[in-house]
This record gives C-alpha cells, structure tokens and sequence, in this order.
C-alpha cells in the first residue's frame, strides 16, 4: 500500500472537506479510520453485583386510586356477599344457619327452573341474532347505503333498556298494542297478548332482545368482514372458487374468532340485564319467564330474603365468573392470525 | 393503491342474494324504526288517541295512527307537575360524576398496566374485567347492604359510586387499550429530552385523548341507561330518569302519553350522544374485543 | 399455456386513469416482467389479468381468446400474491391443495400433484403445518406451491418476494427463474425492484404513470433505455446525469460543461443533429461506464472534486462534486483518493447516452 492508502488523521488535511459549505454550525471531529481491531474476549465473568433495579413506584401510585375503589366496590362487597349467604338478613337482624340457604337451593324448582329458562331464553335470543345479524352485515357490506343504514339500526342500542322494555309493552298491549293488533290480524295471536300467555311470553322477550341488540352482532360482523383478508379472498377466486364457495372457506373462517366474541358477550349481557324483563313480564306469567337473575331480583329485593338471594348471587357469580375466564381466553387469542 | 372495486361476476344465486337481501333489509329497517316511531309519536297524542285501534283485520285502517291533534300537554306535565326536571339533573350527575371518576382513576390505572409487568398483573386484569362482567343483580345485594350501613342509598355519590362499579372496570380494560397503541418510545424520547415520567405522560395524553373522550361519553351512556341500580340503590332521593319513567306505571293507571314523552326525553340525548362517538362504539360494546 | 395479449387496455379508478392505453404481446412460454415504482399501474395491470379488477376499455386476450368478462375461476391463472394470502385456517397441504379441490380433482390425483410440487420446492415435510407456524420464505414457497399444483395458463406473481430479506430474495430469484424455465408456463412477474426484473425476465416493460415506457429484453433495457426516465430507473447504483451544452468544435460535436467538453462519435453525432436543433441536452452517463484517476489522463476528461468514497466490499464508489451537480464513479477498492482532492474521470463514449432536455427521449 502507498502512503496515500492510508487515511490521513491530521485535521489540517480534512479542513478542505465539505466543499466549501458553511459547517461552523456543527463542530467536525475526525475519528481515525483505522481503529485498532479490538480483540475479542475469551471469557465472561459473571457480574459479582446487581445494580438497583429501576423503581416501579411511580407507576404503583398511579394505579393505586383505582384499585381502591375496585376493591372497595367490588372485593368488599364480595366478601359480604360470602358472609350474607351464609345468614339469615334482614333488615337489623342477621343470623347464621348452618347453610340453610345453600341446602335448600337444589330443592328450589324455582332456582333450578330459573337456569332452564336462563338457557331456553339465552339460546333463542342468541340463534336468531346471529342469523340475523350475521344476514344483515352480509347483505349491508360495501353497499352505497351501509353508512346511513347502521346508523338506523344503532338506535335500538342506544335506548335504555327499560324504555324498550315500557315501549314494546305498550306495542304488546291486549286491548291497544299496534303489534297485537299486527298479530291478531296475521291470525297468529288470539285476544291474548303475546306476554299474557306461558306458552308464548317468553317469545315475546326474546324479540325485544332481538330488536334491540341484533344490530349489535350486524355491527361486530361488519367489522369482522372488513378485516377479511382481501387478498386471500382474491387468491381463492384465482384458484377458482365461486362468490358462495369463497364465502364458506375463506369469509366464514376469518369471521368465526368475532362471532365468538360476539356470542359470549350477548350471552352473558343476557346474565347481566334483566331490565326490560322486568317491566314486560316482571317474571311471569306464573313463572314462565322467570329466568335466574329474575328471580334472584324477587328474592332479594321483592321479599328481602337478602341471605338466601346472597346465595343464589354468589353461584350465579362464580358461573359468569368461569364464563367470563373463558371470554378472556377467546379474547386473547382472537388476534387475526395475519399470515 | 387506489380502491380496490372487487369485481362481481353475476351468478344466477347472487342475484337471488341480492334481492332477497334488499328485501330483508327493507323490511328490518321498518321493524327497527316503528317502535321508535310509535313512542316518538304517542308521546304527542292524548290518551285516547293513543288507545285508538282498528278493528282486527281491517288493513285499511291503520291511517288512524296518524289521526290526532299533537299536543305537547304530556311534556308539560313531565316537567312542571312531576319533578322530571329533578330526575333528569340526577341522570346527568350520576351518569357524569361516574363517568368523570371512572375515566380519571381509571386512565392513570390503565397507563400504569400498559407500561409495566409485575408479577400477579394478569390475575389483577381478570380480577378488574370480571367485576364488569358480574350480573348486576347478583353485584346489587351485598352493595346494598354496605350502602344501607353507609348511609349511602338513595344519594348521588351512593349512585355514582354504584355506577362505577362498572364503568371503572370497563375503563380501565379500554383504556389499556389505547395507552397499549402508544409506542412507549415517544414517552422515552420525552425523558431523554429530560422530561420527568410525569410529564412523559402528559405529553402522550393528547395522543389518546379522542378515545378518552369518547370514553367518557360511553360511560355516562352505561350509567344514563341503567335502571336495576337506579331503582335500588338510588330508589327515593337520587332518582334517575329511567327509574322515575318506571314510576309512571301504576296499578290501574298507566300514563302512557308521559310514559312515551319519558321515553323520548330519556333516549333522545343517548342517540345523539351514539352519533357523536359512533367510531368508538363497537370498540366500546365489544369491550375493545372488535375494532372497527 | 398461453400467450398474453394487452390491447390498447385502460384502466380509470373515477377519473384517475391507473393504466394508459398498454400494448403488450407476451409470446407463450415466457417470462414477462411488469416494472416500476409503486402507484406505476403494475398491480392494476396484473389485477386485471386475473380478474380481480375490471378492465374499463381494450382487451386482454390468452391465445387470442378475449378474456374480459370471465370471472377469475373460468381464467385458468395462478396467482402469487404479495402478502402470500395463505389461508391461516388451513394447514400447507390443504392451501396447496385448495385450487385443485375447487376444481373437483380426485383425492389421489390432488395428493400425488401436492406431494410432486412439495417436492420441487423443498417444502415436503412442513405439510401438516399451518401457515403461521412458517418463515417469510417458507410461506412463500407455499405461496408458490399453490399456483404451480395445476397446469394453468399462466403464473401471475405479484411482488412475490418483496418481503423476504436480501439473502433469501437473492437466492429465490434464481428458484424461480428455473421454476419457470423447468414448467414452460408464461408468466407475468410484478416487481418495483429493477434487480428483479432484469436477472429473471426474458422481457422486461418498464411501467412510469400508468404508461409503458419500454418494452424489451433486460439487455436492451440496461444498454438502450428510450428515455431518460428508463435510464434513472434500471440499474444500481443509477445512471448520472449532467446538464450539457451543445458545441460544434472543427466539425464534430462536443458535449461542454464548465467542468469538461467530450467529443462524440461520428454514429453519435449523426443522430444527435438529425434528432434535435436543441443545444442543450441531459448527458446520461452510468457510474462504471466511467473511470477514475487522481492523475489527468487527457484533455477530454471530467474534473471534480471528490465529495465522498464509500467502500461496497469488492468495489468502491466514489461521490465527485462538479461545479453543478454531484456524479457517482464505481471504481475498484485499489482507488486512493481523498475528501475534498480534485480527480479526473474519463467517460467511455461508446456507453454513455444523451437525452433531449424537452421530453427525455433518448438520441443515443
């Protein structure tokens, strides 16, 4: 190599560089080109000290307030709720009864008809609104009027549910209800209101439920169909499948993790609110509607049987509890699974 | 790459999908819209005009759902005769106040989760999400017996705290969310910039502060909707709209015509408010499960 | 198999005209590549040919057949998409296995056509996997895999490789070039990335705004760009060019700067006059067709100053200041040069080119 290989470090010859242009702004320090190859060490040592770790105490003191109160509203009352199902409450007086409200449940047939109807009235609720629902966001997707349509069939979503519930009341009605004049006129009903009857009461909530939630599914599916891959859906018509065979293989697949969710979430709402029920049929006819959380709102706030109702609450917690773990679960797995 | 039409090659069954499903949604629309519209209207109608029916089977006579003199009589009655004027004041303090200390407690909490990992922190989640999850019936009966020793039903702040039985939680799980969507780098470059942790955060907040604030306005739509808590824990002195409109049925006596017009005071606000954070809404009812 | 025809083919999202009035022919058996920078028309392009997207005027034939208004699945096109769009829901086997089941093939026959294309891509033993559970590469050959299964008239491959990373592209270039030369199926290969395009394409049609610039073997692309924007685009690192006058100097023409003044070539010089009266026009110039020396070799030589030397391993490219404008030299790591030391560069005239300042086309 001649002397010109080798990088010159003296400042004076790098002074010309930068063409003339105004560097005095930015102070320019020439390292050497040639560092000394540094050699590679043969061993490690292990540290003989830790250092502090960084404190996370900052962090802590934000959550701190509101975990207090969640504690407060939520693991206190637990913990009531515990000692209260296992007493006989009432106001200004409480006792302990070896388990009495927890021995006699299984013999209530109303507790235990409480889950069936809780099923029954969940189940229907849920098969009509996904086809429903699930048919709309079909027939809704990508067309000129999605927008203002949604827009329509969100208010239902908005309305507290216990106007619905007084709305679809007074549309229930025997003598002046619009829809059981529609019924009647249909020959589908007798002068029966559709609520007065066992047989078909617990119809007549599941459509409330229906009207009121189904464009919720509509909305979760629709954003469901949004996220469908483009690509995998063109790579399928490429490899030669029709509209309907690209919609069962490729669509129905992607769409499947939100509709999970969307099922566990109106399931358990179906747990969670029972407000237009109580208006529409406050449980009845006899019993015919009187689904668990029913029930349970009778015991403890018709009767007062605040010990027995702590038992039946504490169960049904502990199986929204499972419920929800299981919510939890499809929830973090449902991450699509870009490819 | 500009918009991407997907075209349509039509097959006779696509055809058929088509019609039959502008068909389905014309006639979902309707069954969507009429209870609206009938409680829209009856609450400008006087009683018997509302009770008005045509005979069974008589199609044609369906005109005399629009035959009435509107009258706003039953508005009137709401708020001058029947303290409605209170109740919607407590509406809008219950649901505001918990929406207010939810979102507060509840971003500082979820900011804290979305930056650090500690042991037990997803038992802590799960703890935090199930107490939203829990049936509000079955939360309601220890609470009001702590509330009755506390002195607490039948107030505003028993009320809002009620209410941020749920909201907090819900907060909390969103909220994360979005703090989870912050690259921890900016609050980085801010302390390197020799910002404290403190104003680190501060300096994020506006990066979320559009879902904070259409969170705010989701919480007060929970609360303003609510009526098992109303009835119970609020029941005599913090009486929220749906709880007075529920009031309004009484044995042998239904005022419907107040009943609609409560109805619509008590719905009209929510639909706007659902307009307003319309893009935040399916995140917010999937409990950020479905983004749109 | 088939040959591809594009006439006089438009494609106009609203208004915006993606793709303007494309004719290409591309002969049964060959290897097409469509490239260009990105929001070019390329995709669109594609797109239409599988079907994906509607052609708003002119047609696209496959052996003269008009094929506008067959749906993707009556076609016969495989396509590899650039993202793969593997389903995540289904394992290798049954993504692979998907265009000959919708074609309603027999099991034994959709097993044993798998199995063979498994085998040629080197992806046999991850067939029970699911998409997620694979590489970048990996996911790739499945995507390849998928479209190589059938027989079909065409391989549409949309920046295939786009996402993998340098080595893996480097040595997929040279998988899927024999991949078609082995099979014989036309293909029309999408790509940004000139590199791309010219190791693997028998024709290349270089795409600029919706328009075909050039349409024409890798060769004649690199050494005969018909303007100057072809000229920027093909090759690395990219062509020079400097702002020339014009002058006439004892009868032949020079091409002056304030920092040189070149001759040309007698051939050079007859299209030069018989293409313009302009007297000024964009000297093109690429980076090895120039050498480099601390030392002046002549008169006709460029002078500059040099700004930068940046060592590539095996050559060295050298930043060179004129008075004007900055020009890149590739010359070998031997050079000795300095920051901020004058150097002479001598352009080899029989590789340089010449562009009209007015509309870039190309003299020479």
């Amino acid at each position: 190599m001649t002397d010109a290989t080798m990088p010159k470090t003296s400042g004076a010859a790098r002074k010309t560089s930068g063409n003339g242009r105004n560097l005095d702004l930015f102070r320019v320090r020439h390292i050497p080109d040639s560092v000394e190859s540094r050699p590679v060490p043969m061993s490690v040592t292990e540290p003989t000290s830790l250092n502090k770790p960084v404190s996370k105490s900052f962090y802590f003191w934000l959550m701190a307030p509101a975990i207090l109160v969640l504690a407060f509203i939520s693991i206190y009352p637990f913990f009531w709720m515990i000692y209260m199902s296992l007493h006989d409450v009432d106001i200004g007086h409480v006792e302990w009864n070896n388990f009495a409200n927890f021995i006699k449940l299984p013999s209530d047939s109303r507790f235990l008809m409480g889950w069936v109807l809780l099923a029954e009235y969940s189940a229907m609720c849920l098969t009509l609104q996904i086809i429903i629902g699930v048919f709309l966001a079909l027939a809704l997707n990508g067309t000129r009027l999605e927008k203002v349509l949604v827009t329509t069939l969100l208010m239902p979503m908005m309305m507290a549910p216990l106007v619905a519930g007084m709305v679809w009341y007074f549309l229930y009605n025997g003598t002046f209800g619009w829809y059981h004049w529609l019924l009647q006129s249909l020959g589908i009903l007798g002068a029966k209101s559709i609520l007065a009857s066992a047989n078909t009461a617990m119809i007549g909530l599941v459509l409330v439920d229906v009207w009121q939630w189904t464009p919720l599914i509509t909305l979760i599916t629709l954003a469901g169909l949004k996220r469908v891959p483009q690509d995998q859906l063109e790579a399928n018509m490429v490899d030669g499948a029709s509209p309907f065979r690209n919609f069962v293989s490729v669509t129905l697949p992607n769409l499947y993790p939100v509709l999970l969710i969307a099922i566990m979430l109106r399931f358990m709402d179906n747990f969670r609110f029972i407000d237009s029920i109580l208006v529409l049929t406050g449980g009845g006819p006899g019993n015919a509607t009187k689904i668990l959380p029913v029930y349970l709102f009778e015991v403890s706030f018709k009767f007062f049987k605040l010990g027995r109702g702590a038992a039946i609450a504490l169960i049904l917690l502990i199986v929204t509890i499972i419920l929800g773990k299981i919510l939890v679960r499809v929830f973090d797995r449902q991450q699509p699974s870009k490819v | 790459m500009a918009s991407r039409d997907v075209i349509q090659y039509e097959t006779p069954l696509s055809k058929a999908f088509r019609w039959f499903s502008a068909v389905f949604l014309a006639f979902y629309v309707v069954w969507t819209v009429l209870p609206l519209f009938v409680m829209f209207m009856s609450s400008f109608k006087d009683l018997l005009e509302a009770f008005k029916l045509p005979a069974v089977g008589d199609w044609a006579g369906v005109t005399v759902f629009f035959d009435f003199t509107p009258t706003t009589k039953h508005y009137y009655e709401l708020f001058a005769h029947l303290g409605f004027s209170t109740y919607l004041f407590n509406s809008l303090v219950a649901a505001g106040g918990s929406a207010l200390v939810s979102v507060v407690l509840g971003s500082m909490c979820a900011y804290s989760l979305s930056r650090i990992d500690f042991k037990g922190k997803g038992d802590l989640f799960f703890w935090i999400i199930s107490t939203r999850m829990a049936p509000v019936v079955a939360v309601m009966v220890p609470l009001y017996w702590i509330f009755r020793q506390l002195d607490l039903v039948g107030t505003l702040p028993g009320l809002i705290l009620a209410y941020t039985t749920f909201n907090l939680p819900f907060a909390i799980w969103i909220l994360k969310g979005f703090f989870d969507n912050v690259p921890y780098a900016i609050e980085e470059a801010q302390m390197v910039d020799g910002a404290t942790r403190f104003q680190a955060l501060r300096a994020i907040l506006p990066l979320v502060a559009p879902g904070i604030g259409a969170f705010i306005v989701l919480c007060i739509l929970f609360a303003w909707n609510d009526y098992l808590f109303a009835a119970i824990i609020g029941s005599g002195g913090a009486k929220t709209l749906p709880a007075a409109t529920r009031e309004l049925v009484q044995p042998q006596n239904i005022q419907w015509g107040q009943i609609m017009a409560a109805g619509v005071v008590t719905t009209l606000p929510m639909m706007f408010l659902g307009l307003v954070i319309r893009k935040y809404l399916v995140t917010g009812l999937t409990m950020g499960a479905v983004k749109e | 198999m088939a040959k591809v025809s594009f006439r006089n083919v438009w494609k106009k999202y609203g208004d915006m005209p993606a793709v303007k009035d494309l004719n290409i022919e591309c002969p049964d058996g060959s290897f097409l590549s469509v490239l260009g920078p990105s929001g070019c028309g390329k995709s669109s392009t594609m797109r239409m040919v599988a079907g994906l997207e509607h052609i708003t005027s002119g047609q696209i034939l496959f052996d003269e057949r008009p094929i506008n208004d067959l749906a993707p699945k009556d076609r016969d096109v495989a396509m590899v998409f650039e993202n793969y769009a593997l389903y995540p829901h289904k394992s290798v086997y049954e993504n692979m296995a998907n265009p000959l089941k919708l074609r309603g093939q027999d099991a034994s026959v959709i097993k044993e056509r798998v199995t063979a294309a498994a085998k040629l891509l080197e992806i046999n033993h991850l067939l029970e996997r699911r998409p997620q559970e694979l590489s970048g590469g990996q996911k790739q050959r499945v995507a390849i895999g998928r479209a190589i299964v059938r027989e079909p008239n065409l391989f549409l491959f949309d920046e295939p490789i786009a996402h993998l990373d340098a080595k893996l592209r480097a040595h997929m270039r040279g998988e899927i070039k024999h991949l078609q030369r082995t099979l014989g199926t036309t293909m029309i290969y999408v790509t940004h990335d000139q590199l791309e395009a010219m190791s693997m394409a028998d024709t290349i049609a270089v795409m600029h705004d919706g328009e075909l610039q050039q349409l024409g073997t890798p060769r004649e692309v690199y050494n005969h760009p018909v303007n100057a924007w072809v000229a920027g685009f093909v090759g690395e690192p990219a062509m020079n060019f400097v702002d020339v006058g014009v002058e006439d100097r004892a009868g032949r023409t020079h091409f002056t700067h304030q920092n040189f003044s070149v001759p040309v070539t007698e051939e050079q010089q007859r299209r030069v006059s018989n293409g313009s009266r302009e007297s000024a026009l964009r000297m093109g110039v690429r980076p090895d067709a120039l050498s480099i020396s601390m030392t002046k070799p002549s008169e006709s030589c460029i002078t500059g100053k040099i700004f930068v030397t940046e060592l590539l391993g095996g050559d060295m490219i050298v930043d060179v200041d004129l008075d004007d404008c900055r020009i890149r030299v590739k010359t070998s790591t031997e050079f000795a040069g300095e920051e901020g030391q004058t150097c002479y560069m001598t352009v080899n005239t029989n590789k340089w080119h010449a562009f009209s300042k007015e509309n870039g086309k190309a003299f020479f």
